[in-house]
This record gives C-alpha cells, structure tokens and sequence, in this order.
C-alpha cells in the first residue's frame, strides 16, 4: 500500500528533548482531531439519548441536560414504539424495499459490467457511453412519467415500485463502478480462463466476482445505505407502505413534534445503516482505496 | 503432440494496421520453435493467433490435422504461458494448477495425481496450499508452468514467460524449460525478444520484423547463414559489426576495403559464396561478427593480408573474454533494418548511429581471448577469419550466398 | 474478437431496463412540461405556456435564488470539510480507523433523522447553539426564523454529510506516490509549500471531478432539510428551493405538467453551471 509513514526523514528527533517536542508538535493535532471528533458525533450522539427520554422531557429541555440530571434516561420511548404497528410495517417496508433493491442492483451491475469490459460486441462503446450519460439525470427528472408507467402497470403505491426504481437509478452509477475496476483486472487473468477452457459464465462466476469483490462489497454497501436513507422515492412511488424514514416524516406532519414517537423511530432508522457501517466499514472504505491504488 | 501448421496468416487490424502479413511456417511435433523479433513486430500476435486470442483476418491455422480459425481457445488443446503469469491470485497453487481440469470435469484422484506429478517436475510441492502472491517470482514462474504442463495439452504456448525474472533465475529456468519440453517433447511455440533465449532454447528459431517472417531455421544456421542484414544484426551478441564497403578483384582473389584497409579473402570464403565474384568493384554491406576477430599477437601465424589495425577506444574484461572497441573510419551503414534494429535498443542509439553515419566514422565491437594484453589507447593488430565474413548487397540487404540466385 | 461476438445479448436486459425507466422518462419530463397535466385526465400540449408562467413566476425566482444561495455556502464548505478530513486522516496514527469512521458516520445517518436531530440542535429556546451562545454573553440569531440565519443553517447541516467524498478523496491523496514527499523533504521543502506544490495540483482532478459532482447533487439534497427543518421553506420562503417547489408543485397540488417544466429548468440551469464550472476549473488547470 501506498500509504507508508508520512513523516519526512530527518524529522525525527532522538532524546527527551526531541521527545518533548514532537509530543507538543503533534498534541495540537489530536486534540483538534479529538475536538473534531467530538463536534462530528454529537448530533447523533444527540439523536441517541433523545430516544431514551419522555416526551415531557423532550419538550421542556435539551438532551444534554441528562448529564447534570441521569434519570431522565428511560426505555419509555422504545416500549411505546414497539407497540406502534405503523412503524414496525414502516421498518419491515424499508427493509423488504433495501434488501432486493441493494442486492439486484450489485448483482446485475456485475453482469452488465463484465459484458462491458470484457466481451466484444457491436456498438459497446456507445452503450457503455449512454448508461455513463445516465449517471447525472437526476431521479428528479424521471419521477412524474415513472409514476405514470408505475400507474399503469398498477405498482404505483407499493414497495415493488420502491424497488424498481431504486435499481433502475442506482444501475448507471453501479455498471460504471464496476467497469472500471473490472477493466482494470490483468486481461490475461481472463485469457488464461479462456485457455484453461472457461465458458462466460465461469469466468464471471470464479474469476472476476472473486477478484471485484472489494468493489462489490463496497457498492453494495454504499447501495444499502443509499436505498436505506432515501426519502423521496418512498415518499413518492410508496406512499401507501411506508418505509421508516416516510413514517417519520408522516409522524412529523401529522402530530407537529410528535417526539415520542419520532426520536426512537429515527434511532431505529439508524441502527441498522450504523450496524452495517461499523461491520463493514474496514472493506468499504479499503475496497475503494484497493480499486485506486491496486 | 501435434503439429502446427501456419498458411499465409495475416492479421489486420481496424485502420489496417498489419501485425501479421502472410506467416507461413510449419512447425512440427514436438518442436520447440522460438519467434523472436524487436517488440512490437507481431510475434506475440501470431502466438495469440494459435491460441485463439486473437481472431485471423486471413489465412489459415492448423494444430494437428484440424482448421481452428473458428475454434475457441478453450476447444484448441492448448496451453499458454504468459508474460505475467496471470495466476489466479484468489487461488492457492494447487487450484491455480487444477482449474482447467477441473473444468473440465476430470476426475479427482487423476486430477490430484496429475497436478502433484506437475508439482514435483517443478519442485512445487511443498508451495501447492500457498497463494500466488505468497511465492517468488521464479516460483510464480513455476506454478505459470504448472498450469500448463497438467493439461496435457497438444501445445505449450509460451508468451515471454521469463521477462519478468531477474538475469540469473532467467538463465536458470531457460534451461529448466527446456529441460521440462524435452522430457515431454510438447510441441512448444516460444514468444521472446531477446535473441540469447530463441538461440539457447530453440531448435528452431522464427525471426520476425514488422510482422514478416524474415528466416527460420536452426540457431548454427541463422548465426551462420542470416538470410538480410536484419537477421544478421538481430541475431549475435555483441551484434556484427557492419560497415559499408567496396569489393575489389586483384591477382584472382577479392579484396575487401574496411576503412581504408584492405583484406583479402581465401578461397574458402569466396567458394563458400560464388556469387561475390559478381559484386567485383562494386559497393558490398560487410558484416564481421565481434567472435570473428582476434588479437594478432595471439594468433602470430595467422596471414598477413586478413589484419586490420586499430586504436583501441574501450576495453572491457569480462574474464571468459575481452571486449574491446575501436573506430573504423567508413561511414556506418543506415539501412530500414539497421535503424530498426538501433531503435529496438534505444532512441539514442538510432540517434547515435546517425551521427556516425554523418561523421563517416564506425564504431567495431571485437571479442578476444582473455588473454589479451590490449590497453586503452593502444594501436591494435587484429586478425579477420575471413572464412565467416558476411556481404549484404546495399540494395536489397540480403546476403550474399550462393548458385546465382 | 470475433469469436466472442454473440455474447451481445447479455448486456440487453439492462439497457432496456434503463431506457423504459430512466431515459423515457426523461423524455417523458421534457414532454410533460409542455403539457397541462394533473395526473387524472390526459395531458393537454400547451405549447412554452408553462415555461412563460415560470418566468413569471415570483416563487420560481425566489426558489432558484435560494437554491444559488445553498450550493454557494454549501459547496465550498463541504469541499473544504473533504479535503482537510482527507488530508488529516490520511496519516497513519492510533485510532485513525476510528476517525475515519467518525468522518462517515453523520453520511450513514438517514437524511429524515438528521434532519431532526438538527430540528433540536438549531431549537431556539433550548437549543445548545443559543444556550452555549447565551452562555459566552452573545445573543443568538434565531436559527430557524432569522431568513439568513436559516440560509447557513441548513447549507451548514449539509456539510456534515460527506463521507463519500471523504473517502474518494482520501483514495485520491493515497494515490500519490511516496517517493514525491521523499523528494520534498530531501529538496527541504516545508509542510505548507508540500501542500500547495505537491498534494493539491496532484489531487486537483479528483477534486475537480468531486466539486462537479457536488454542485449537481446540492441541487437536491437540500429537499430533507427543507421538508423537515424549516417546515417547508420558512421563514418567509427563505429556505424554499426547487426541489421542494417541484414536489408542491407536482405532488401536493397536482399540476404535473408544471412541475415537469420546472424540473426541466432546474435542469437546464445544472447544465449551465456544470458547463460554465467544468470550463472554469480546465483553464485553471492549464495556467
């Protein structure tokens, strides 16, 4: 890796003296990464101990004031929740609309990325184009005539709208990902294959999945949390089941600081994109870097 | 075992770019038959046109009694080697060795013998459960091998497999390969640039340039007999001196004028070339390989009139041998081959050969016995076997041989 | 290669997949917005009428005006936000991992509840923003009804969330090789100048690439914030942008074709800034 001590030669400095100074050279900046750290976290650090007070509470002082006064802090909130049938549905929507949309969208971006860096076929290069032109329409552009077809075929309103939709906007970027990091594996890998007596699909299945998986597993995570996070496709496409984060915002229209319900709700919304970030976090950020520096 | 039949293949490519024009070669069972040329002529081409890489614009090819130009690689029964390697990185060498047969389907205790018989040609064993990235490179090298030897197949096809080794383990696995083809005696079709391996391995040797088939022939016979000057200055190392000469006829015999300093030929070389007694007083290209020159004092009882002086420029021991370098004041020859040949070593080497052609000045390369005394800045006697003295004619490059053709 | 041609039909399904629900629709938007449309009866063309009631339209104008205003502070700021992060956790120390986990995190958290969270940070009777300010003897602005306030309010919540960035950018620093910095400190060079000389211009087209980006997507980040922050654009329409006016527009009052004639403004206009910013950024590179 490419990555090796950044300190310059010559810097380090041997004895207590050199010791004492280095310590004060780099003390600012832990603790300006400390303070940034901080900073970064306490909005949702914020989130979390809202969730574990009363409304009451919540209506009459800020979340800090647990530290000066610790027995606010309740499961009150999680029990209420736990009994509302609107947000389980919701959870259980989010999840029935992440889980297929992230996981079709890796698997067929693969696919269609292997056809574009590795086979020969007419007009590749302009297909190739067309689906990278794709990347920067906005899903604003298509959501009016998406809703309309979705009408049409009568999915207008469900999570299998959610889905489709999902996909088809998340397919451009995830092709593109994928080609270049496929294209960049050595060619004669798949010549190699090819002479060891491979056909297509077995070159696919147990030499280029296995080798792009530090990019796949990154997109496919970064998919989840895209899919996960989303507001507006669910608000729009549906609109009659709910995701979490579309529940949420009902509970905020409907109710004005309906907090109760709100504060662990939208912590419930973030523990399993947080659970996946954590668990994954040392691929998805290594994945990428992998595909960059080899 | 098969053999490997190329007819009038060609290779054109969008833009009609020619990397291969009109290869015939016939490559027989069992032969280990080295392509060797500058980069970029189109020998790898043609090797990726027998495995199948790479679709033919025209022509035909042949591996056994079967047309393949419509053959997938995998239908071919081949096996390749290539420059990097390509293993697999995600799987150990064991299943690196065993993917093809696994594919197709052989059965197990055959695969497992065949890959740890492989393994135990090339001293793998203890290497088999390790990932390639795990390995050196001439075990990286090995396992490349491996892959290729348990396939049993009809052909090796080998793609500069030893260019990314370092200078030793090349000269080591150059004869381990073939050693391994000679046991096996696998039709072998070998990929390189450099003319020490296709000489060394060989049996014979495919000289290609700009995607024509200059010569082949066995290593002795291209060394002895290069068909042009481009043959001549490709294969030999140091490369043979060239300069640009007249011949003269005197008393009956041939006269060559090097720089002012004339040698005469024996009777054996012009019998050995029938045709230079045509070429009397006219402009002759000679070549005189740096093997063919000799320190006078060491060979007191060679004749008179084969010696060239010099002042000595250069000299380099090297132990086995002495190298030393002198100027020759003909001008140097600038031919297509011989700037091509320049280029493949380095822009300022055409750059430099250009400048002495202009200065009429040539730079000489010859190998003495080590036992030598020669000093830097000495004047030099220099014997010429003028036995192996090549001619080219100026106009076409082509050498100079025999019964009138 | 020849021998491979027929394997065409495996990139099909996707690209038709596309076409039916990406680049019709498409279309279909540039369509539509020249059609009176409420999504019950069938389109009527009208012809540019929609675009004439858009330029006369005083929220057209003062949503696009905010919208400008948003990438303006945003932008910058989120870019700035990358590059330091970037730069910063590139080295190696104890707890880098973390850190640079930390970095991501506000990006995994849904737009929905970090819109709340900043609802309560940015609350003006105990929010901890007025509470540290009152606490230090400063008067604070009310976050969420002073127009302005507002404005860097939610352009500010915005700059939390760049942990993709982040990561492309890290990948970008990571790709210069050592041996540059070697150079540098073997030729003397100081930290700042390393900096400007060697880390910068060599970074310079990911960040180029990463500010094109940027720009196109504060066109549409902004929605949640608006949605949930600010109620819906206040105070006083100042934090009314252009996707919320095409959602009103579209989905609350009906009228798709409009909303389809602003989406194709806004656009338009995306198209201008990234020509205009993708020219800027080229002559910048070669002087």
């Amino acid at each position: 890796m490419a990555y090796a001590a950044e300190r310059l030669p010559g810097e380090e400095k041997k004895g207590l003296g050199g010791r004492l100074s280095r310590f004060l050279s780099k003390g600012p900046l832990h603790v300006l990464l400390i303070g940034l750290a901080l900073f970064w976290l306490t909005p949702s650090f914020g989130l979390l101990i809202t969730s574990f007070r009363t409304a009451a509470d919540n209506s009459e002082s800020g979340w800090w004031t647990v530290f000066t006064e610790p027995r606010q802090l309740t499961l009150e909130p999680y029990k209420k929740i736990l009994a509302n049938d609107g947000l389980i549905t919701a959870i259980f929507n989010t999840i029935k609309i992440t889980l297929p949309a992230s996981v079709l969208v890796v698997l067929i971006a693969a696919l269609a990325a292997y056809a574009f860096s590795w086979m020969e076929f007419k007009g590749r290069e302009w297909f190739f184009l067309f689906v990278v032109t794709l990347i920067v329409v906005p899903l604003q552009m298509a959501l009016i005539p998406v809703a309309r077809i979705f009408g049409i075929v009568n999915i207008f309103g469900t999570v299998t709208a959610a889905i489709v939709f999902h996909i088809a906007f998340g397919l451009p970027f995830a092709i593109f990902l994928l080609r270049n990091f496929f294209i960049g594996l050595p060619h004669e890998l798949l010549e190699a294959a090819r002479i060891d007596g491979a056909s297509e699909w077995q070159i696919f299945a147990r030499i280029v999945l296995p080798l792009g998986m530090p990019a796949i597993a990154s997109l496919l995570i970064f998919q989840f949390l895209w899919t996960w996070n989303d507001l507006l496709v669910g608000l729009v496409f549906a609109g009659e089941n709910p995701p979490i984060t579309v529940f949420i915002q009902q509970q905020l229209r409907q109710f004005g600081a309906n907090l109760e319900v709100i504060a662990p709700g939208a912590f419930l919304s973030m523990i399993l994109p947080l659970i996946v970030f954590f668990a994954f976090q040392r691929y998805f950020v290594q994945g990428l870097l992998a595909g960059s520096v080899k | 075992m098969a053999e490997i039949v190329l007819d009038s293949v060609t290779k054109r490519y969008a833009g009609d770019t020619l990397a291969v024009s009109d290869l015939d070669l016939d490559i027989r069972d069992g032969e280990f038959m080295v392509f060797v040329g500058p980069s970029g002529c189109g020998k790898t081409t043609a090797l990726r046109m027998i495995a199948g890489l790479e679709a033919i614009t025209e022509g035909e090819i042949r591996i056994g009694d079967r047309i393949v130009n419509d053959v997938a690689p995998k239908d071919r029964d081949i096996a390749m080697v290539f420059q990097n390697y390509a293993l697999y990185p995600h799987m150990t060498v064991y299943d690196n060795m065993a993917f093809g047969l696994k594919l197709a389907k052989t059965d197990k205790s055959e695969m497992d013998k065949r890959v740890k018989e492989a393994a135990g040609i090339l001293g793998l064993e203890e290497f088999l459960n390790r990932k390639p990235r795990a390995l050196s490179g001439g075990q990286r090298q090995r396992v490349a091998m491996g892959r290729a030897i348990v396939r049993n197949p009809q052909a090796f096809l080998m793609d500069e497999p030893l260019s990314n080794l370092d200078a030793k383990l090349r000269v080591q696995m150059r004869a381990e390969i073939a050693r391994i083809q000679d046991d096996l005696s696998v039709t072998t079709v070998y990929v390189t640039h450099d003319q020490v391996e296709a000489m060394t391995m060989g049996d014979r040797v495919a000289v290609i340039r700009k995607g024509e088939l200059q010569q082949v022939g066995s290593p002795t016979n291209l060394f002895g007999q290069p068909k042009n000057l481009f043959v001549a200055g490709f294969i030999g190392s140091p490369s043979m001196n060239i300069v640009a000469s007249r011949l003269e006829q005197a008393n009956g015999s041939i006269k060559v004028n090097i720089g002012g300093q004339q040698v005469t030929l024996d009777d054996q070389a012009t019998s050995r070339r029938p045709d230079l007694k045509s070429y009397a007083g006219k402009e002759v290209i000679v070549g005189i390989r740096p093997q063919d020159l000799e320190d006078a004092s060491l060979a007191s009882d060679a004749p008179q009139h084969c010696r060239l002086r010099a002042k000595v420029d250069l000299v380099e021991a090297l132990g086995t041998e002495t190298q030393i370098h002198f100027a020759v004041d003909a001008p140097a020859v600038v031919t297509e081959d011989i700037k091509e040949l320049a280029a493949d070593v380095g822009a300022d080497q055409l750059q430099r050969l250009q400048e002495r052609a202009e200065e009429g000045r040539n730079e000489f390369v010859a190998q003495l016995d080590p036992k030598s005394r020669v000093k830097n800045g000495e004047q030099v006697e220099l014997v010429v076997d003028t036995s192996q003295m090549h001619f080219f004619d100026p106009k076409t490059s082509l050498g100079i041989y025999g019964d009138g053709k | 290669m020849r021998l491979l041609r027929h394997h065409s039909s495996l990139a099909w399904p996707y690209l038709a997949g596309l076409i039916v629900l990406v680049a019709l629709p498409l279309l279909g938007t540039l369509w539509l917005a020249l059609t009176e449309f409420s999504g019950i009866v069938a389109p009527r063309f009208v012809g540019l009428a929609n675009f004439e009631t858009l330029i006369g339209s005083d929220r057209f104008w003062l949503s696009l005006g905010n919208s400008l205003v948003y990438v303006a502070i945003a932008v910058p700021l989120r870019l700035l936000g990358t590059v330091a992060f970037a730069l910063l956790l590139n080295n190696r120390f104890k707890g880098a991992g973390a850190a640079r986990a930390v970095a991501y995190l506000p990006t995994v958290v849904p737009d929905v509840a970090y819109a709340l969270l900043w609802l309560w940070i940015l609350n003006p009777l105990y929010g901890p923003l007025t509470a540290g300010l009152e606490a230090l003897g400063a008067s604070s602005p009310g976050w969420l009804t002073d127009p302005w306030a507002a404005r860097f309010s939610v352009a500010f919540m915005g700059a939390f969330q760049i942990g993709e960035g982040f990561v492309i950018a890290l990948a970008a620093r990571r790709s210069i090789p050592q041996r540059l910095y070697e150079a540098a400190a073997v030729d003397g060079a100081r930290p700042l100048l390393i900096l400007r000389r060697i880390t910068l211009p060599l970074m310079a087209p990911i960040l180029a690439v990463l500010a094109l980006r940027d720009v196109l997507l504060s066109f549409h980040t902004n929605f949640v914030p608006a949605l949930i922050v600010t109620g819906g654009g206040d105070p006083r329409y100042a934090t009314f942008y252009l996707p919320l006016y095409v959602y009103q527009t579209g989905f609350r009052y009906g009228r798709l074709g409009y909303a389809s004639a602003i989406t194709v403004a806004i656009f338009a206009i995306m198209a201008i800034i990234l020509v205009v910013q993708y020219r800027l950024l080229r002559r910048w590179r070669l002087t």
